[in-house]
């Protein structure tokens, strides 16, 4: 798995591709542990994600839940149809704000 | 200019600035101006020259016989531990010339002339047996490894190739094995070139002890000490030479 | 052409090659199949001369060994040499050739095989399906009557597998194989006849057809399904995830299914694994069902106790709400000791 932060205008853009399982969760909950601060708003751009496990759902919820308990905003993006079944499946697309 | 000229002209002019700035030393140091003379003319004396050369020919000699019987001697065993033949000439064969290394060559030298041929029999023979053999054991490693090194598999090709074992071993193996042996395999034979120079402990005229006979005869031992010592330093660059072009050329791909 | 009868060869002990007798026809392509360690590699060396047998006979007929030439799993080529004289070394002090002869015919034989463009390079220079090939090519100059390959393909990545492929599909009708494999799409395209290899002895011999799609003996039975199918270990939690969704990969594409099915699959296994205790160990089974494409998963545990797939005993709510919506079936029972997970993909997900 790859991660590209980018910021602009604000935001922060977190660019995944590759995998999102057991094994690649854990860097991605590293790299989103400093992002997380007063009022930040953080996008996931899952592009290139074309992958997730119940373990990299894991570390999305946390993320939103982060993010809501300092008053950030948090937006997912760009899901492909597999990825996006994924969400369907387990709830997820009704609680995250989705684009 | 020929192709050795070229290449001993640098490590020639080396040694002759060197040689100069030391003579100058000399010069200087002098307390009078006939003892700077003395070096000059000791080192253009047709007696020293006679000494000294005649201390080379016996160590070329010594080296040049205890070098083939130290690499017939290795291939022998090599060859036997190989093939697993003659075990019973082997095995002894193998724990002496390998337990002998652990006694100092001059020790070894004065053994074999002192006590096993009790100064019976000429010492430039008995020098080329002792220095043979205790290089032997070395030389028998360096081979049995690096052939152990090509891969069996290479020879299981050759064999199903039609080729018979012998074959294997002359066209596929050994061309691989004298390429990764030749830097170790050269650092042996220069230490067959130092053991000569021990020699001289059983009484026989080796260069080294050409440059005491000098000194004896002049009472000065700069001259053939540095006349010594270059003739040391060409046969070592030679044997480097030597060594690179006999194992490429023996086992050249034609 | 020749013939093992009841041969016997160990090594250290252990019997490898255990009463074992095969009649090779001239002409014909035979593989000699079964799993890794079973032997095959043992019978083509002892074939090639390079094993003596411990007791039996190797009959050929008309009394004369005909010539025999041999492919190595690991190619051994001659690293020193580069690939021409790779192929004239042989010729020249086996057969007596003159060195212009030798290339003659060594150059022909490369450029049959699409590599006399680099008869100049050094094996190092060439990737694992050239050097095959030159290898290959190298055991042709000799002109041998018959060829031993040994696993050709278990060296080599898919684009290499092709190239080596394309030739040994050619050579087959030129030349007597024997080729030994525990790959059974290659067994398959390459092979007139196959020999099932089991514990050091033949259990079943037959056409290609016969064998795979209707075998006799059980033991071919088993073997043709472990050899099929997928199965992993999985010995504590902290096991080789990266390692099995490859294994997943490969089995995915050995049925034709393309990188998403692989990932769908790989997504089931990973939250069914999430599912059970791997604690005490777990094995995994996955298996095409029929024809249909329908694939079975299986997981395999030896801890009795709580349901695995019950929403209120489950270890992993989120997992078992994937798995539900990935999977046709998903049921768990208990056979004696053993607690299985089972699941059921239909084709239609896979596509």
């Amino acid at each position: 798995m790859d991660i590209t932060i980018l910021e602009e205008g604000g935001t922060t853009i977190l660019h995944i591709a590759g995998r999102l399982d057991t094994v690649t969760s854990p860097e991605l909950e590293q790299t989103v542990k400093p992002l997380i601060d007063l009022g930040a708003v953080v996008v996931f751009d899952c592009e290139k994600m074309d992958y997730v496990s119940s373990s990299g759902l894991r570390v999305i919820l946390s993320t939103y839940k982060q993010l809501a308990a300092v008053g950030g905003k948090f937006t997912i993006r760009n899901l492909n149809k597999e990825v996006q079944s994924v969400f369907d499946l387990t709830g997820f697309s009704r609680l995250l704000n989705i684009e | 200019m020929s192709y050795i000229a070229k290449r001993y002209r640098r490590p020639s002019i080396l040694f002759l600035v060197l040689l100069m700035m030391l003579c100058s030393c000399e010069y200087c140091m002098a307390a009078d101006a006939a003892e700077s003379s003395s070096f000059w003319s000791i080192l253009l004396s047709r007696d020293m020259w006679c000494v000294i050369l005649g201390g080379l020919k016996t160590t070329v000699i010594i080296f040049f016989f205890a070098i083939i019987e130290s690499l017939l001697v290795s291939s022998l065993l090599t060859y036997l531990a190989i093939t697993n033949k003659c075990q019973w000439f082997y095995k002894p064969m193998h724990w002496f010339v390998t337990t002998i290394r652990d006694i100092p060559s001059v020790a070894l030298m004065m053994l074999f002339y002192y006590v096993i041929f009790a100064g019976k029999v000429n010492g430039i023979i008995v020098t080329i047996i002792a220095a043979g053999l205790y290089t032997s054991g070395a030389i028998e490693g360096i081979f049995t490894r690096n052939i152990n090194k090509v891969g069996k598999g290479q020879i299981e090709a050759g064999r199903a190739l039609g080729m018979t074992t012998r074959q294997c071993y002359r066209y596929i193996v050994l061309p691989q094995a004298a390429k990764m042996m030749i830097p170790t395999l050269t650092d042996q034979v220069k230490i067959q070139l130092r053991i000569t120079s021990y020699a001289g402990y059983i009484a026989q005229t080796d260069l080294i002890r050409a440059v005491f006979d000098v000194q004896n005869i002049y009472s000065d031992m700069l001259a053939p000490l540095l006349v010594a010592s270059l003739f040391y330093l060409i046969m070592a660059k030679s044997i480097i030479r030597g060594v690179r072009v006999i194992t490429t050329k023996l086992f050249k791909y034609d | 052409m020749i013939e093992l009868k009841h041969v016997y060869k160990s090594f250290d002990g252990c019997q490898v090659l255990n009463d074992l007798s095969l009649k090779l026809v001239e002409g014909e392509s035979v593989c000699l199949f079964g799993s890794i360690g079973c032997g095959k590699s043992t019978l083509l060396r002892c074939l090639a001369g390079l094993e003596q047998l411990d007791s039996g006979e190797i009959v050929f007929s008309g009394g004369e060994r005909p010539r025999i030439g041999m492919i190595f799993q690991q190619f051994n080529l001659f690293p020193f040499l580069t690939v021409l004289h790779n192929l004239t070394l042989a010729p020249k002090q086996v057969l007596g050739m003159s060195t212009a002869e030798a290339e003659r015919i060594a150059m022909a034989q490369l450029d049959s095989i699409g590599l006399a463009h680099k008869s100049h390079l050094f094996p190092h220079e060439l990737s694992a399906g050239q050097q095959q090939r030159v290898a290959i090519a190298r055991a042709l100059v000799m002109k041998p009557q018959i060829l031993l390959i040994d696993e050709p393909l278990s060296s080599l990545d898919p684009i290499s597998r092709g190239e080596v492929m394309d030739v040994l599909r050619k050579l087959k009708s030129e030349i007597t194989l024997v080729i030994s494999t525990h790959d059974i799409q290659a067994a398959s395209e390459l092979a007139d006849r196959i020999a099932i290899l089991d514990e050091g002895y033949i259990c079943e011999d037959g056409s290609v057809d016969e064998v795979l799609t209707s075998p006799r003996q059980e033991a071919t039975r088993r073997l043709l399904s472990y050899m099929r199918d997928l199965h992993y270990t999985i010995e504590s939690v902290q096991f080789d995830r990266p390692e099995l969704n490859s294994r997943i990969e490969q089995f995915c594409s050995r049925y034709g299914l393309n990188a998403k099915a692989s990932r769908y699959v790989q997504l089931v296994v990973e939250e069914s694994l999430n599912l059970v205790p791997l604690e005490g160990g777990a094995r995994l089974q996955l298996a095409k069902m029929n024809d249909d494409m329908r694939m079975m998963l299986d997981i395999v545990t030896d801890e009795a106790g709580v349901l695995y797939a019950d929403e209120s005993t489950c270890r992993d709510d989120l997992s078992l709400s994937i798995l539900r919506g990935l999977c046709d079936v998903l049921e768990e029972r208990v056979e004696g000791s053993m607690h299985i997970l089972h699941m059921e993909l239909s084709k239609a997900r896979l596509q």
